[in-house]
Parts: structure tokens; C-alpha cells; sequence
């Protein structure tokens, strides 16, 4: 029997229709998004079907067209299929509520990635959209230019510190203080709990994770109003929030 | 090169970021700043001379590029000042809209990096002023050309010398061509090359002129056509010959009559195939170089002397412009005389007696001893105190010359004794025949410097004055007697050169 690798946010969908997957020699076979090394394990998968949209967040969301992108960028030899309740006519797109006769036939005419612009709209909320928006360099739902602000205050107090031994009380004043950062920090952090359940469903949402933890870690500094020279350096802020950075605008060049 | 004295103007709608680059480069820079429009135009108004602008995109509270439209107009208005976009906005499109607008260079809020951002303001900074540099550099060199335009002004109205202006003029539209300068020694023959090149296709390209025969022999062929490093002692680097400097240009070889055999036939070959081969080289190289010859020479009877090949003298004579004698346009001279004086009447600074003398004169020297007469006669009516250039203030052969003896018609004047004899006597040994030839060449060129010893080694190659005198004075010890033809010389080496009365 052939094998499907399969992501759902609703479990009971896949159990209910594994029967007939089945009756056409194919099992079905339960894929993690969430992996340790931050990719979800592809790698030993041919055909991946995602049931679409995804359910997160109290919210249905469009995933579709951000996994059509990963899987182009890493995995461009495994056939992605959707599965869902919109009526579509693609070829890589199951109907659930007019399965096709014959699954190997369905499978043969699919088409890889890189043969077909995008996958049919699923009916959820268009993630890609969100994406934007967190990147986006200016605007009130802008999440990256929040991050910009902060870690350019925090970069130039720490050359300050760091570099040319200014006392930190004038650091202080003149940058953390003068520029509001406290502020700053808590608009990025509102922001960015506010965008990560959104995020749960797309391939890369390890990264998120990450980004996450590191935030935490450097959290108590702003929390103590940046009063604190000692966390400054001792909590790497700068560094930190470089990673951050990078982490973030890595996904940001592939899909917003 | 961080420097307090650089003024950098920060244009962004955001307050808090110019505070921030203000304080973090605050040991490096002075900074203004302008948060809208109208303030960044006022700033402009009240000082144009900043070194940058930083100017983001997102200006007046908009969410539209406004900085962007601003980039042309400013770099127009104010072309001297760079401009650095610095904006959150950093999607490729944006960037180079930005640039193709006129920004010199983009930087990213969110990628704030105090080195980088340090080294990006040094090197527009630096830019600009070498491109200030660069304009006030190209004003100097236009102002030397207009210098040598002046120094080398075609003057004249006579009939000879507009119908030469005229064939000028012809030749000159023929880029390609190779020119022959022909005339006495003096009538301006670099002129006539210069002319040429001012009103031909090569105006914008080089020129340059060299006297083949102030060169010496030994280094002529690196001279032309320039040497590799290690092709003979001495060469310790590459050097570009004269050929390559006028590339796309025109190259001027004064007294072509003087070259030897060997740069003959390689002045030939580039003559043929616009390809020469520096000194040590393996490989040729091709140039586009006009070539302008001159000679005082008949080069003619230099062919059938059998010491001037005949296929070069083809080659050169392809289009030959002679150029008149001084006393061939004696109406010129006061308009030569004036170009020397601009800043004064010529007919109120020479009385009418020395004006006529100074007409009627042969000139055998043609124009290049008009200008030393010039010279002199300026001294003389300052050493005797006078208003107006007299009889009293020319120089002797020109107030003792006596028109009425000579044809006052085109013929060439009687050939000055020894001097300007090319004969060589025939009793004299090799070595004094040596020694003779060198003594003309001394005191031509002496006559032509001015008397200036420095100028006159420089013209014949030697070092310093020193070995000038050395020269002179290893003659004079062995062949005293060769003196007594050189009067110049005796004269500027007095202490060398006692000559029995």
C-alpha cells in the first residue's frame, strides 16, 4: 500500500476519510508540522495533503500558498495535494465532497510545484496577507519596524556602553528614556502575540517558536525600564535581538 | 576622515531618529534637521554648502514616497550635495527608484550598524569632494589650455597667413590624415599644428608636441613609443611613450629631419598600420594618433642626401602646409606685437620710427625672435627710463639693419655666417667636426632660451646646467679656436670661454 503524508489541524477529518484512501491502496499517515529542527521531517515523504483551511486561533486560515512556496524552495520533488470543502477544479486539489474514482489516476495527472502558478483559495483567512503586513516597514500592524526601533536604541547604547564608555545614566536619558523604549518594547511584544497564533499553521512556525524564546530571555531587561546596565550586556540584548532579526527577515525574503 | 567640520542634514518625519543618529555620531559630524518639506527646503535656503543629506521616504505624515520625488529636484538644485535615503522601506524596487532618482546611496532603519552606516557617510562624503576636486582640477586644466590656446594663437590677417587658415581649416576636417609643417625655423610651427588640432575632430582629445631633435638619440625610441620595465638600465617601471599620451589625439614631431634610421623606419611602420611597440615589449599596440610633422629641413634633399628614407617622406608629404616667413607677412607684426601686449596700445607703446624699423627688419629667427626682441626692448626702455619703445631700445642688428640691402620679396635672406651654415668645413677632423655641430646646436638654442641656461640644457637633453658648462668647457679646452663663431656662447660663458682679442 502507497503512503500519503497528511497535515490537519482537525484530526477527525482524516479518520473519517482514511477509508476510502485506503480502499484505493493508500494509508494515510500523520505528519508533525512541528519538528526539532525547525522544518517539519519531509524528507522521507513523496505526495503531502494538507486539509484545507487550517483551523487555528479560533480563525480558518488559508495556508495553502505559503506550503506551495516551502515546498518549491525544499522539498521541490513531493507532490502536494489539498483536500477541502470548496468546490475546485485543479489538479492538485481534492474535492471531499466529490472524491474522484480513481486516486492513482488523480495522483498521475497532479503536477509538481513548479508547474502550476498557485493552489486553489481554500476559503480561509489569506496568511500571506498577514505576512505582509508583519513585515511591512511602516504601519500600525507593522512588526518589523517596531523591531527596527528597538534594536537601532539598543544598538547605539550598547557602542555607547560598550565602545566608548559613556556612563550608563546618559545612556539612558539620551536614548532609552528620550526614545521611549519601554513603550516601544511593549508595542513589539503586543504585536507580536497578537500575530503568533496566526502563524501556528505555516511550515517555517519553528522559527517562530524560536524567535519567541529569545524574547523572553531579553524581556526582563525592558521590564526593568532598561534601569538595569548589567542586563544590558549580561542578557547579550543587542546580539539577541540581532538574531531575532535575522531569523525573521530570512522568512521575510522567502514569503512576505 | 570623521570630521566635526562635515554638516550633514537628517530630513525625516521622525523626531526621535535624528536625535538618535545625532547622538550616536555626535564625535563625528554636525548634524541640522528638517522634519517636513517646507522645513527641509528652508534648511536649503539657509545654507546650500552641506556635505550630505539623509532624507527618508515617508515624509508629512503620509504613506506616500514623497522624499522620492524630492530626490531629482534637489540633486538638480543642489548638485553638489549627495543624498543618502535612510527609510524602514527597504524593498529592492524602492532602492533603486531611489537611486535612479539621483540618491547616492540607501541605508535601512532597521539595519542600523554604526561602522557601516560610518563608512557609507565617508565614502559619499569623500566622493563628493573629489568630485569637487575633479571640477576645480578640470577648471585648472581648462584654464592651462586656454593659457596655451592664447600662447599659441594663430595671429595674423595678412593674405598668407588667412589663406594657411584656410588650408588649416580644409585639413582639419581630415582626422586621419598626416600633416607636413614646413617653414623656417621660428614661424610657428607648433602654431599651425595647435590650430589644427583646435579646429579639427580632436579638439577634445590630446596634443601633444615634441622637438625630436632635444632629445637624445639613445632615448628617442622609449620617448615615442615608451618602454617595459627592465628593457634597458634604468627602466624600473613601465613607462608610456609620447604616442600613447596623444592616443584619439595628435601627435606633433618638430624637426622630423633629425631622426635617425632606426626610428625612420618605426615611425613608418606606425604610419602604416597605427601600431607601435614600446621599448622591450613582445606585444604591439594599436593607437589613433594623427600625426603632425614639422621640419625647417628641405626634406626633399634629405632623401637624395640618402639620410631621410623616401618611402617616410611619401608617407608625410601626403598633405604639406608651408608656413610663411616672418618678413612673407610683414603686415602681421603689429598684430603680433599687440597679442605680446595686450594690455597696452601698441602704437602708443612704439614710437613710429622703431615701429618701422621693427617691420622692415628680416627676421631671420621669424616670430620666436620677435618675442625676444620684445623681451629686450621692454628692458632697455626700462633701464633708459622712457615712455615708448625707440629707436635707442632695439636691438643693434635690428636698428643697424639696413632694409634697402636686402629684397624686401619672399627670397630668404643671406644665410647668417657659421651659425646657421649647415656646411662643415672641410679641413676639420672628426672630433672638431663633432664639437662643431654640438657648439651650433648650443648656440641656437641660447638664442632661442633667451640666454636662459637652464632652459637651454633642458632643450638639449642634459641634466643640469653643469654638464651644460662642462660641455662647453671640455671645447673650449681643446678646440679654442671653434669659438670664435659663437658669440652667444662666449658671451653667457665668459668665464669659460677667453677668446684672444
Amino acid at each position: 500500500m502507497k503512503q500519503i503524508s497528511y497535515i490537519a489541524t482537525n484530526q477527525l477529518l482524516p479518520q473519517a476519510i482514511s477509508t476510502w484512501f485506503e480502499a484505493q491502496n493508500y494509508s494515510l499517515k500523520p505528519l508533525s508540522i512541528h519538528s526539532e529542527k525547525g522544518h517539519p521531517q519531509l524528507s522521507n515523504t513523496n505526495i503531502l495533503l494538507l486539509f484545507v483551511p487550517f483551523f487555528h486561533n479560533n480563525v480558518y486560515i488559508s495556508i495553502e500558498n505559503v506550503w506551495k512556496k516551502y515546498v518549491a524552495l525544499h522539498y521541490p520533488n513531493i507532490l502536494l495535494l489539498t483536500a477541502g470543502y470548496i468546490k475546485h477544479t485543479h489538479a492538485n486539489y481534492l474535492d471531499l465532497l466529490q472524491l474522484p474514482e480513481s486516486l492513482e489516476y488523480f495522483i498521475k495527472h497532479a503536477k509538481s510545484v513548479s508547474e502550476f502558478d498557485s493552489m486553489p483559495f481554500s476559503g480561509g483567512l489569506i496568511i500571506e496577507n498577514k505576512l505582509q503586513k508583519f513585515y511591512e516597514g511602516h504601519g500600525d500592524e507593522s512588526l518589523t519596524d517596531e523591531l527596527g526601533k528597538v534594536y537601532r536604541m539598543v544598538t547605539i547604547a550598547t557602542d555607547e556602553v560598550k565602545i566608548h564608555h559613556s556612563p550608563y545614566i546618559e545612556v539612558l536619558e539620551n536614548i532609552f528614556q528620550a526614545n521611549h523604549i519601554v513603550d516601544k518594547w511593549s508595542v513589539l511584544i503586543n504585536r507580536w502575540h497578537n500575530y503568533l497564533p496566526f502563524f501556528k499553521g505555516l511550515p517555517f512556525f519553528e522559527t517562530f517558536k524560536e524567535v519567541d524564546a529569545i524574547l523572553k530571555q531579553i524581556a526582563p531587561f525592558f521590564e526593568q525600564e532598561c534601569k538595569i546596565e548589567s542586563h544590558l550586556i549580561g542578557f547579550n540584548v543587542k546580539e539577541k535581538l540581532h538574531i531575532v532579526k535575522q531569523k525573521l527577515e530570512i522568512i521575510g525574503r522567502q514569503y512576505a | 576622515m570623521p570630521n566635526k567640520n562635515y554638516h550633514i542634514l537628517i530630513v525625516d518625519d521622525d523626531a526621535e531618529f535624528h536625535q538618535q543618529i545625532r547622538y550616536a555620531f555626535r564625535r563625528n559630524y554636525v548634524f541640522e534637521g528638517a522634519i517636513n518639506i517646507d522645513n527641509f527646503e528652508k534648511k536649503l535656503k539657509e545654507r546650500s554648502d552641506y556635505d550630505l543629506i539623509l532624507l527618508d521616504l515617508m515624509l508629512d505624515d503620509t504613506d506616500e514616497m514623497v522624499g522620492l520625488e524630492l530626490i531629482p529636484d534637489i540633486s538638480k538644485r543642489y548638485p553638489n550635495i549627495p543624498i543618502i535615503v535612510v527609510t524602514s522601506e527597504n524593498k529592492i524596487d524602492v532602492v533603486v527608484k531611489a537611486m535612479k532618482k539621483g540618491a547616492r546611496d540607501f541605508l535601512s532603519k532597521s539595519d542600523y550598524d554604526f561602522d557601516y552606516w560610518n563608512k557609507k557617510f565617508q565614502e559619499v562624503i569623500e566622493s563628493k569632494t573629489l568630485r569637487e576636486e575633479n571640477i576645480i582640477l578640470r577648471q585648472e586644466v581648462q584654464k592651462h589650455r586656454d593659457q596655451k590656446q592664447k600662447e599659441f594663437t594663430f595671429v595674423g590677417e595678412s593674405s598668407k597667413v588667412q589663406e594657411i587658415k584656410r588650408i588649416l581649416r580644409l585639413v582639419s576636417e581630415e582626422p586621419d590624415i598626416t600633416v607636413l609643417i614646413t617653414g623656417e625655423t621660428g614661424v610657428g610651427k607648433e602654431v599651425a599644428a595647435r590650430f589644427l588640432h583646435l579646429n579639427g575632430a580632436r579638439k577634445d582629445k590630446p596634443f601633444q608636441a615634441v622637438n625630436l631633435s632635444a632629445i637624445q638619440k639613445t632615448l628617442l625610441e622609449s620617448t615615442l613609443f615608451g618602454h617595459k620595465k627592465g628593457a634597458f638600465t634604468g627602466a624600473t617601471r613601465d613607462m608610456e611613450g609620447y604616442f600613447n599620451q596623444a592616443n584619439n589625439g595628435i601627435l606633433m614631431l618638430d624637426e622630423i629631419g633629425d631622426i635617425d634610421a632606426n626610428i625612420q623606419i618605426k615611425l613608418l611602420r606606425f604610419l602604416e598600420t597605427k601600431m607601435i611597440r614600446p621599448v622591450g615589449a613582445d606585444k604591439d599596440i594599436q593607437l589613433d594618433v594623427q600625426i603632425v610633422a614639422a621640419t625647417h629641413r628641405d626634406l626633399k634633399e634629405e632623401v637624395e642626401k640618402g639620410s631621410f628614407r623616401a618611402d617616410l617622406y611619401q608617407r608625410l608629404k601626403a598633405m604639406v602646409v608651408k608656413i610663411p616667413s616672418l618678413r612673407e607677412r610683414k603686415p602681421d607684426i603689429p598684430l603680433i606685437l599687440q597679442h605680446y601686449y595686450p594690455e597696452v596700445d601698441i602704437k602708443q607703446m612704439i614710437s613710429p620710427s622703431a615701429m618701422d624699423k621693427l617691420i622692415n627688419y628680416r627676421w631671420p629667427g621669424n616670430i620666436r625672435e620677435l618675442k625676444n626682441a620684445i623681451s629686450y626692448m621692454q628692458l632697455r626702455r626700462k633701464i633708459f627710463d622712457k615712455n615708448q619703445i625707440d629707436l635707442e631700445c632695439l636691438p643693434v642688428e635690428i636698428q643697424e639693419f639696413d632694409e634697402l640691402s636686402y629684397d624686401m620679396g619672399s627670397a630668404a635672406p643671406p644665410e647668417p655666417p657659421p651659425l646657421a651654415a649647415n656646411q662643415i668645413p672641410a679641413n676639420l677632423s672628426i672630433e672638431e667636426e663633432h664639437a662643431l655641430i654640438d657648439l651650433r646646436k648650443i648656440e641656437q638654442s641660447l638664442i632661442r632660451k633667451n640666454k636662459v641656461k637652464k632652459d637651454v640644457a633642458t632643450e638639449l637633453g642634459l641634466e643640469n646646467t653643469d654638464n651644460l658648462r662642462y660641455k662647453i668647457k671640455k671645447y673650449f679646452d681643446k678646440h679654442p679656436h671653434l669659438f670664435k663663431d659663437f658669440p652667444v656662447i662666449c658671451e653667457s660663458y665668459k668665464r669659460i670661454v677667453k677668446l684672444e682679442e
